[in-house]
């Protein structure tokens, strides 16, 4: 009797050891998927990217470069470059003016909600940082859905006679919480 | 709190068997799915032979309580067998209402918000997925089960092995119900739709809690080795692991340049596959273990009085 109490109550530490250890397993597993990333490189444009391998992307005529979240409900999280030719006297704010005249155009409620702001590059290059919301109807009509906000930054470099404009797209609900996802692709991005 | 009408007393033997005083299980866990099957099958059937009937009034709050359909159809099935015989199981009651509250309020938004499986595993390979299931949902799964007849059975309300099933079942269905409740909390789903996945979910916890129960009774009544419990607890979590992405796998659309449409009776076969094999399997080993345990006691017995 004294053995099986004792072999019953090993039983129950191993099984508590086991629940805990398998929790912490599941954790490391989570952690390794949402932090690994998958590498894309662009010798035309000279781009050279690390992404959420989670991320799905594409490449097109107008931007070398888009991943998006595809995982997430709703409006899919974006981050996208696009590569313009420029004249050499051009300033980040033109650049920002024509994007601004363009979306004024096509996306619905298009509002800038911050003036440029500098910032310098991991590579040492400066930047120009503009912040700007719009809402987001489904592009099914049949498929009926409230409008979403859809807050976003650009990030606009001016080099070798090209305007590259990194875009930061989310829904305004999760735009802090996957701000930083876009911070760790800054750093990592050679340009 | 389960009152018994008839007094505390064993009946005597009748024609040699000795009648048991307390409720049996199977026979409820079976009718339990059963139900739940049927349900869903008719209405899968009904979808592909005539939609325009699942067109109905109230669809949400019919499929609301397709939801609840578990705990209601377990609780009404426990209440009525617990009050007919002598000793029922007192903690059936507060199992499963536990179960079901914790689940909904704190177990699942734990898994939604902290493991965040939605944003890495649907894109996964299939081994991450199976691996990722496993030790997300699963592990928390079957440690709430076992949590939970530990803490409130094991130590005053365990008497036989079938109490230990009863009581896992308990926390299953409960557990079940409030994952149901959930999904529907985050995602809008079809009459058909929601009944094939509230049988798939109460299917994979049926076999998973009688397994635990197996690696509980093992320890409990027999003298098996300590590992057995952890080890069932693994299977159990696998099996949920597994079970997950198959099942989504084989009932979603397949991806393809030709027309396809999601197949809901291949994901129900499945989940009533899993499920018929699972109670057989267990209610042998079970059944098994018992008589051995039996037998030895008669050898004991007839060893004490030769």
């Amino acid at each position: 009797m004294i053995q099986q109490l004792t072999s019953s109550r090993w039983s129950h530490v191993f099984t508590t050891i086991v629940i805990i250890a398998g929790m912490g397993v599941g954790f490391f597993l989570r952690d390794n998927a949402l932090t690994e990333v998958r590498i894309y490189t662009d010798i035309q444009f000279g781009i050279t990217a690390f992404y959420p391998a989670a991320w799905s992307v594409s490449s097109s005529t107008s931007y070398p470069f888009r991943a998006r979240n595809l995982t997430e409900r709703g409006f899919p999280t974006t981050i996208q470059i696009t590569v313009q030719t420029v004249p050499d006297t051009i300033s980040p704010r033109q650049v920002f003016d024509t994007l601004s005249l363009e979306r004024l155009q096509t996306l619905a409620s298009y509002n800038v909600i911050s003036s440029p702001v500098n910032i310098t590059l991991p590579d040492g290059s400066s930047a120009s940082v503009v912040e700007y919301a719009y809402a987001d109807s489904e592009a099914d009509p049949f498929l009926e859905r409230i409008p979403s906000i859809i807050r976003g930054q650009d990030v606009v470099t001016i080099r070798r006679g090209q305007a590259i404009t990194i875009s930061f797209l989310s829904d305004e609900k999760t735009y802090d919480a996957n701000l930083s996802t876009f911070e760790e692709f800054l750093q990592r991005l050679r340009l | 709190m389960f009152r018994s009408k008839t007094p505390a007393l064993i009946e005597p033997p009748i024609n040699g068997t000795n009648p048991r005083p307390y409720a049996p299980i199977w026979t409820r866990i079976i009718t339990l799915v059963a139900i739940v099957s049927a349900i869903a099958g008719i209405l899968s059937t009904l979808r592909l032979v005539s939609p325009a009937l699942l067109t109905i009034p109230y669809a949400n709050a019919v499929t609301v309580l397709l939801s609840l359909l578990p705990i209601i159809i377990w609780a009404s099935l426990s209440i009525r067998q617990e009050r007919s015989v002598s000793q029922p199981r007192v903690a059936l009651l507060s199992i499963g209402f536990t179960a079901f509250l914790t689940t909904y309020t704190l177990v699942l938004p734990f898994i939604d918000r902290i493991f965040t499986t939605n944003q890495w595993l649907p894109l996964a390979s299939a081994v991450d997925r199976i691996l990722g299931y496993t030790f997300t949902v699963g592990i928390t799964q079957t440690g709430v089960v076992y949590a939970l007849v530990m803490l409130l059975a094991w130590r005053n309300h365990v008497r036989y092995r079938d109490d230990i099933i009863a009581y896992c079942i308990t926390a299953a269905v409960g557990y079940t119900t409030a994952e149901n409740l959930y999904f529907l909390s985050q995602y809008s789903s079809l009459l058909d739709a929601g009944a094939t996945r509230f049988f798939s979910n109460l299917a994979v916890s049926v076999v998973s809690s009688l397994i635990l129960s197996y690696g509980l009774t093992q320890t409990r009544f027999d003298r098996a080795s300590s590992v057995i419990m952890p080890f069932t607890l693994i299977i159990s979590a696998i099996l949920i692991g597994i079970f997950t992405p198959l099942q989504s796998g084989l009932t979603s659309a397949s991806l393809s340049l030709e027309p396809s449409v999601p197949r809901p009776l291949l994901g129900l076969g499945l989940a009533l596959a899993i499920v018929v094999a699972g109670i057989a399997i267990t209610n042998w080993l079970l059944t098994s273990a018992e008589n051995r345990a039996r037998e030895a006691e008669t050898v004991a017995f007839m060893d004490e009085y030769s």
